[in-house]
């Protein structure tokens, strides 16, 4: 299979440059599928789990992010996030509480409370326990 | 008595030495710091060249004024000065606040209400200690950012902006020109100004799909991007602030050991022309028996 260039950055570092097969996102409008010769398209990326295919061998990379973009062209993937991390660097007990007290924060009636934001915190917190759950499975 | 000069020698050629290994101390951490400090700068530098690009794409793209982009007449500035926490930098701290102090006068004069936001001690206690309005000031970056805490700035600078507190936002910082040069910067942070759409034929050729409509994704993005522009800005001045703290400790380190050298020739000296006092004296005394 044909392969291409997938970069990952935040604004700290450099998470991940790698050739790919193929590389499953999670854009604004849901999660898409790229693959070697996708068209130009740039996307909103919203927190969730980045699913790249190393080689045909099946062998797969899965990494926790939040939000941010994605700009595809030229057999060039490049993902622009606040955060990212593999399996090995999520600190579970810390999602699960984050992700505790977003829900706890979500169903109280307090009006003070920037729902938007604490609906992120809940969105980074559960693509970090499902990365951490696909790799025990 | 000629000895006792060369007890007050030797006295102070031990304090300068003392005064030497910390100098010497304090340039070493100050070397680590400023090696950590600009790998983490060469490190942001992939984002932050490739948000760049994807704003100068979509600039060409979009149409419709952005509200970052409007240009109000000017009533209120806002001007962001980032100096260190603390001093032994030399010139550095002064240098920016003087650059800061000559802005905010001179747009207070010109009748602009000006207040200012001051990261880092020096600036936050010189401009308060003055009188001058403060918008915020942040004492605890201790000469290291994450991206996290820089957008706590960001962000409030971002919501003052859009909410009319301020027309327009400068940034007063060190530029990081080299090791030994680090030069006071002016620039302006808001409203940006609209970079220019990128016509190279490669690019503009790309016919791009844009998930979900243009307009979203740079209302979005441009935030992003701003957070981004006070995020690397406020790496670039620490990293100045580490630079210049290494070259006057060094220079201090140098100036040190001069001191030393000239003390321990004026206290050997001395002794020589004790010791030949002496011997005179002995001589003399056994001609004259």
């Amino acid at each position: 299979m044909k392969s291409f260039q997938v970069n990952i950055v935040t604004p700290e570092r450099v998470v991940w440059a790698a050739g790919a097969v193929s590389v499953t996102l999670p854009g604004s409008e849901g999660y898409l599928g790229i693959w070697a010769d996708h068209a130009p398209l740039v996307t909103i990326v919203v927190p969730g789990v980045i699913t790249i295919k190393l080689d045909d061998t099946g062998r797969t990379q899965l990494l926790a992010c939040s939000g941010g973009f994605a700009e595809i062209s030229r057999n060039t993937v490049n993902v622009m996030t606040d955060s990212c991390e593999e399996a090995g660097q999520i600190d579970a007990a810390r999602a699960k509480a984050a992700y505790e007290r977003a829900r706890e924060r979500l169903r109280s009636a307090d009006s003070t409370i920037d729902r938007e934001s604490v609906l992120q915190a809940k969105e980074r917190a559960e693509a970090r326990l499902k990365v951490l759950d696909l790799m025990e499975r | 008595m000629p000895g006792a000069g060369v007890k007050t020698l030797n006295k102070r050629i031990r304090s300068v030495n003392s005064t030497k290994q910390i100098t010497k101390a304090m340039k070493m951490v100050a070397a680590a710091k400023l090696n950590r400090s600009q790998g983490k700068m060469v490190a942001a530098r992939p984002y932050a060249h490739t948000l760049t690009q994807l704003v100068e794409h979509l600039a060409g793209a979009t149409e419709g004024e952005h509200p970052f982009f409007a240009v109000r007449e000017v009533a209120r500035r806002l001007v962001v000065v980032v100096t260190s926490d603390k001093g032994l930098c030399g010139s550095y701290n002064l240098n920016l606040i003087k650059s800061a102090q000559q802005a905010v006068d001179a747009s207070a004069q010109a009748g602009v209400e000006t207040e200012l936001l001051t990261v880092g001690k020096k600036a936050g206690d010189y401009f308060a200690k003055r009188g001058y309005r403060l918008f915020a000031r942040h004492d605890d970056f201790n000469g290291e950012t994450t991206a996290e805490r820089s957008n706590t700035v960001g962000d409030a600078i971002v919501t003052a902006f859009l909410d009319g507190v301020f027309d327009e936002v400068r940034v007063v910082y060190a530029e990081f020109v080299s090791m030994m040069t680090q030069r006071p910067q002016n620039r302006q942070l808001l409203p940006i100004a609209p970079p220019a759409a990128v016509h190279d034929g490669e690019v503009a050729a790309l016919d791009y799909i844009w998930e979900p409509d243009q307009a979203r994704l740079f209302a979005k993005l441009l935030p992003l991007y701003l957070r981004n522009r006070v995020f690397v800005t406020l790496m670039e001045a620490f990293t100045s602030e580490h630079a210049a703290r290494m070259a006057s400790m060094t220079a201090a380190t140098d100036n040190a050991g001069e001191l030393i050298d000239a003390l321990t020739l004026q206290r050997n000296r001395e002794r020589q022309a004790a010791i030949t006092a002496e011997l005179l004296d002995i001589v003399g005394g056994a001609n004259a028996l």
